[in-house]
């Protein structure tokens, strides 16, 4: 079986590397949003998926990317790929020191505090004019089509590997433990606190460098656009049809939202998201362990009898 | 400017009752079901356009109106809830949120169609209109908005602390386990919930429309601003919507007030995120556990 | 895979396949591109513009402006490009008010429409991302929808404009007060791009000609309350009060305005009064108010597509069953920039028509009079404001149209009926 998922892993990639080759520009352009939320819903899956906190902001990691690297290449004049990969790690050191407080809570609590921390991220970024503040930043335009394909090609396959790597190590257990249990894994003396937040840390570490891409690629970003609850919403949207806590699950959600968005845009001109929110609730009904079907759920992810808290008047 | 600070309070708390009224049906769905209802700010806004359209069509005045929307919404919500969440709301915790998401989409994208997507107001002979009492200024629809809030918390935990139904509610909440024991048919109390939850968010929504111009994209902020509210007040009490609507409410107003404008959606969710991390269930919430 | 089971299998396989149909389906598309913008003796012009999503409202006046240029020019017979007639077709996608769709969809249509010719979505950040593609492409879009400086100081080729700079909204609405000995003034404007250049222009205007900015404040987009800011500015007791956002936001000033009884002389917005929406959902309170405007149906400007701006307002009512406001018109005269871009031409040729939009020079137009600059935008436009009087709106400015002026000042909230 193992070799199955390998050879099919090693024929997707083959083909991605190719679709260049056999397609237009207008394809090639679709694909590398495929790619580039791919990546950002295998950086989701990281956290929501694996490690069992559905984060509603991760967002923020992403805008934060593209609006800091953004901001250095324009204001202090770095070359781009300096800003970026300071932005990178700048961020990911955020998502590790945010994740201590943040990742004490958990359920909705956790997802309303990320969602919280976007917003709030949102609202500074507006008000920061270094950072480009409301009106936005206008970044040069380099690079063709292609190549960012292939770089956001190159970071959903980076994140698939980091996925890979994480669910089939020591660490990979230690987060399923967190998951299933967290108080147990606590009791045998693993450091969840520190587990937790490195997985977060990992969240926004490639959210980020997607955003950092996204920059230059679109060569326009302002917050609104960046930081759309909307983009964490997908993140979530995609791991969960392809199936949480997996490895492939985030890549094949974003390809069946993509192709299904695309879709509807063709069939029809002002009902495409009419089309799209119906095909989502269809999935639902029909496909409740999305695709993959082997989302595991812990305490947080199956209801359990009991409700964390009650009515109390 | 002891005058302007005392209206500026009065401002805030009187948005606090907007804000509340707003957050009662996502509070309720939370509390009860441990449903994010993501389409919460869409059903406000459809609630909006019903009242428009009675009130155009009809000349119903959107406060005579609102038994008959409550009721429409009562109906189409527990219907929804019957018929579609409750497949997957005893399911995966995200399933509910995907679908509430998917939901959202359909009513915000089907209000386009059906209504355009130009802005609108329930425009009535009061709605900007204001009492003038001690020297300062009472908006008709926002004072109207705290009493309805005062009112309908009161109703609400009249109505789960002492009737049958209520306390069915209450059961299932607190455990779905021994409410079936107990013969609660835990899809129909959902329903009901859900029903209620309805009706309640589209009267929050005839008071947005009364204060302000909404068109079928303005569900989401909505949405977001009934999280905020629901979590500074606590989950699981019919009091939590006032709470928050009113902290928040005020906050901002005393906070854009100081700082500018600009920063309000810093206080909130710089707020928010205070609260959650030092106080996860809230200021009527009890500690964390 | 944790739990690789048979169907996670089949399912990458499905997967794989349905890239590669897709894959298919681009290929099999790209067939028409080199047939050109002519095909079938009708000329294609892309328009990624919002059918829905936030910026819906606006993306329809837009949609409705390019579409009512399209089926004049074909009721006409066609544009004339060498002698011979050819039919119009703007092809329109929804970009769901999403600034990364307006760039796909550029892209599409580019690549698999075979389109050449663009004009593009509403608002400014869309704008930018959709140029950012036909500029890559090196193929001419017209901005409707946006005057960002920023979106010109880019060293673009390829973009050009029918707005003005958002900085330059304001001059008239200021001119128009200081005939009406008004002094101070108080801004308040939105976070957004648009929003905060149309109020530095408008500050630093103000600020030059004489006026008291008493009171200056930015507020997020979307706000829901903005009664203490008016309780702020009442302490200030302005002349006027100058509002900078969006529509929905200038509604909310107005009510709530008037629930605060905060009065001024004169109250003026940027997005707002011009839309037949404002009066129709503040009814009587909207009496009075101004609107910066781009364009009015009073305007002694024609061209020989539209004749007259009142005709054009006509043409418009007859088709959609509403009054023009400027977004519709500014759109309709962009579309028209580029059928006289291509008519000079004489070709489709992206780039022969791009080299025409450069050196059109100063043109006429049903909107005015203006000249395309170096950079792609425009200057010279003489801006109108508009007045609320009895729902309808009014042309107030400039010159002479200043005797159309009622309500000067505005009567206090608890004066009016």
């Amino acid at each position: 079986m193992k070799n199955k998922s390998l050879i099919i892993a090693v024929l997707a990639l083959l083909c991605a590397f190719l679709l260049p080759l056999l397609t237009n520009d207008y394809i090639v352009q679709v694909a590398t949003e495929i790619a580039m939320y791919a990546a950002l819903a295998a950086g989701w899956n990281l956290i929501g998926g694996i490690t069992g906190y559905p984060s509603f902001g991760n967002v923020a990691f992403f805008g934060l990317g593209a609006m800091l690297a953004g901001a250095f290449s324009v204001n202090w004049h770095w070359p781009y790929w300096l800003a970026g990969i300071v932005a990178v790690l700048l961020t990911g050191v955020l998502g590790f020191i945010l994740g201590l407080p943040i990742l004490r809570l958990k359920g909705h609590y956790f997802s309303i505090a990320t969602l919280a921390l976007a917003e709030a991220t949102l609202a500074i970024v507006t008000n920061l004019q270094f950072l480009g503040g409301g009106k936005g930043t206008s970044l040069p335009l380099i690079g063709s089509p292609l190549l960012f394909y292939y770089i956001m090609l190159a970071i959903a396959c980076l994140s698939a590997l980091i996925t890979y790597l994480i669910v089939h190590s020591q660490y990979g257990n230690t987060l399923l433990a967190i998951k299933s249990d967290e108080s147990a894994a606590q009791a045998v003396g693993i450091n969840t606190v520190l587990a937790k937040s490195t997985a977060f840390a990992l969240s926004a570490f490639l959210g980020s460098m997607v955003g950092v891409v996204y920059a230059i690629w679109q060569s326009y970003i302002d917050p609104p656009t960046v930081f759309e609850p909307g983009i964490t919403v997908l993140m979530l949207v995609m791991t969960m049809i392809g199936g949480a806590g997996t490895v492939a699950g985030p890549i094949i959600g974003a390809l069946i939202i993509g192709i299904m968005t695309q879709l509807a845009m063709a069939v029809s001109q002002n009902a495409s998201s009419l089309i799209l929110g119906l095909a989502i609730i269809v999935v639902v009904l029909f496909l409740p362990q999305g695709i993959l079907g082997s989302h595991r759920s812990g305490k947080g992810g199956k209801r359990p009898g009991k409700h964390s808290f009650s009515w109390r008047g | 400017m002891m005058h302007l600070w005392l209206q500026i309070i009065l401002n805030g708390l009187l948005q606090g009752g907007i804000l509340g009224i707003s957050a009662l049906a996502f509070s309720l769905q939370w509390g009860v079901m441990n449903l994010i209802n993501l389409a919460h700010g869409s059903f406000q806004i459809l609630a909006a356009y019903l009242a428009l359209v009675l009130l155009q069509r009809l000349g119903l005045d959107p406060f005579l109106a609102m038994p008959l929307v409550f009721l429409i919404f009562f109906a189409g919500g527990y219907l929804l809830q019957f018929g579609i969440i409750n497949r997957v709301v005893s399911g995966n915790l995200f399933m509910t949120l995907l679908l509430t998401y998917g939901l959202d989409f359909v009513l915000a994208n089907s209000m386009i169609l059906l209504f355009t997507a130009d802005y609108k107001s329930v425009n009535t002979s009061y709605a900007n209109s204001s009492w003038h009492l001690l020297g300062l200024q009472f908006p008709i629809v926002r004072t109207l908005a705290l009493v309805f809030l005062l009112i309908l918390s009161l109703l609400l935990w009249l109505f789960l602390e002492y009737t049958r139904a209520g306390r069915a509610i209450r059961a299932t909440s607190m455990s779905t386990e021994p409410a079936r024991l107990m013969g609660l048919r835990i899809p129909k109390v959902y329903a009901l919930t859900f029903g209620l939850s309805s009706g309640l968010a589209a009267v929050g929504g005839i008071f947005y429309g009364l204060s302000n111009a909404f068109s079928p994209a303005a569900g989401g902020p909505l949405t977001v601003g009934a999280f905020v509210v629901t979590i500074l007040g606590g989950v699981g009490t019919s009091w939590g919507p006032l709470v928050g609507g009113i902290i928040l409410g005020v906050l901002d107003a005393v906070g854009s007030v100081i700082l500018g404008p600009t920063y309000v959606n810093v206080i909130t969710f710089g707020l928010l995120l205070l609260i959650l991390i030092l106080r996860p269930n809230g200021i009527l919430g009890r500690a964390a556990a | 895979m944790r739990k690789p089971s048979k169907r996670a299998g089949w399912l990458g396989v499905a997967a794989l396949s349905l890239t590669l149909i897709l894959a298919g389906c681009g290929s099999a598309a790209t067939g028409p591109s080199s047939t050109g913008n002519s095909a079938g003796g009708t000329i294609k012009i892309g328009a990624p513009d919002a059918r829905t999503g936030s910026l819906a409202n606006e993306g329809k006046l837009v949609h409705d402006g390019y579409t009512l240029w399209q089926n004049l020019i074909n009721k006409q017979g066609g544009l004339k490009v060498n002698g011979k007639k050819y039919k119009v077709e703007v092809v329109f996608k929804d970009d769901q008010s999403n600034p990364t769709n307006s760039a796909s969809l550029t892209e599409q249509m580019y690549t698999q429409d075979g389109i050449r010719l663009f004009l593009s979505p509403y608002a400014s950040p869309n704008i930018f991302s959709a140029t950012t593609v036909a500029e890559r492409h090196k193929v001419p879009m017209i901005a409707a929808g946006g005057g960002a400086k920023s979106i010109f100081t880019r060293g673009y080729k390829y973009v050009f404009s029918s707005y003005p700079y958002s900085g330059e909204y304001l001059g008239s609405v200021l001119d128009l007060l200081a005939t009406k000995g008004i002094k101070t003034v108080a801004f308040l404007h939105a976070d957004d791009l648009f929003s905060q250049e149309a109020d530095q222009g408008g500050e630093a205007y103000a600020k030059s000609h004489g006026f008291d900015v008493v009171y200056s404040a930015q507020y997020p987009s979307n706000a829901t309350d903005l009664t203490s800011q008016l309780a702020q500015i009442a302490q200030k007791k302005p002349d006027a009060l100058i509002g900078t956002g969006h529509f929905q936001e200038a509604v909310l000033l107005v009510k709530e305005a008037k629930q605060m009884n905060v009065n001024f002389k004169a109250i003026a917005f940027t997005v707002g009064p011009s839309m037949p929406s404002f009066a129709k959902t503040l009814g009587k309170d909207s009496e009075g108010i101004l609107g910066a405007s781009l364009w009015t149906p009073d305007l002694p400007y024609k061209d020989s597509v539209f004749g007259t701006a009142a005709n054009y307002a006509k043409l418009y009512k007859e088709a959609f069953g509403v009054e023009p406001d400027y977004h519709s018109a500014m759109a309709s005269a962009a579309a028209e920039m580029m059928g006289l871009a291509i008519e000079k031409a004489g070709s489709t040729n992206p780039q022969k028509v791009r080299d025409a939009l450069a050196n059109l020079g100063t043109v006429s137009l049903f909107d005015g009079t203006f000249t395309v600059e170096a950079n792609g935008s425009i200057s010279g436009l003489k801006l109108p404001v508009i007045q609320v009087q009895n729902g309808q709106t009014v042309t107030v400015w400039p010159g002479d149209f200043s005797k159309n002026l009622k309500d000067m000042p505005l009567p206090a909230w608890n004066k009016r009926q």
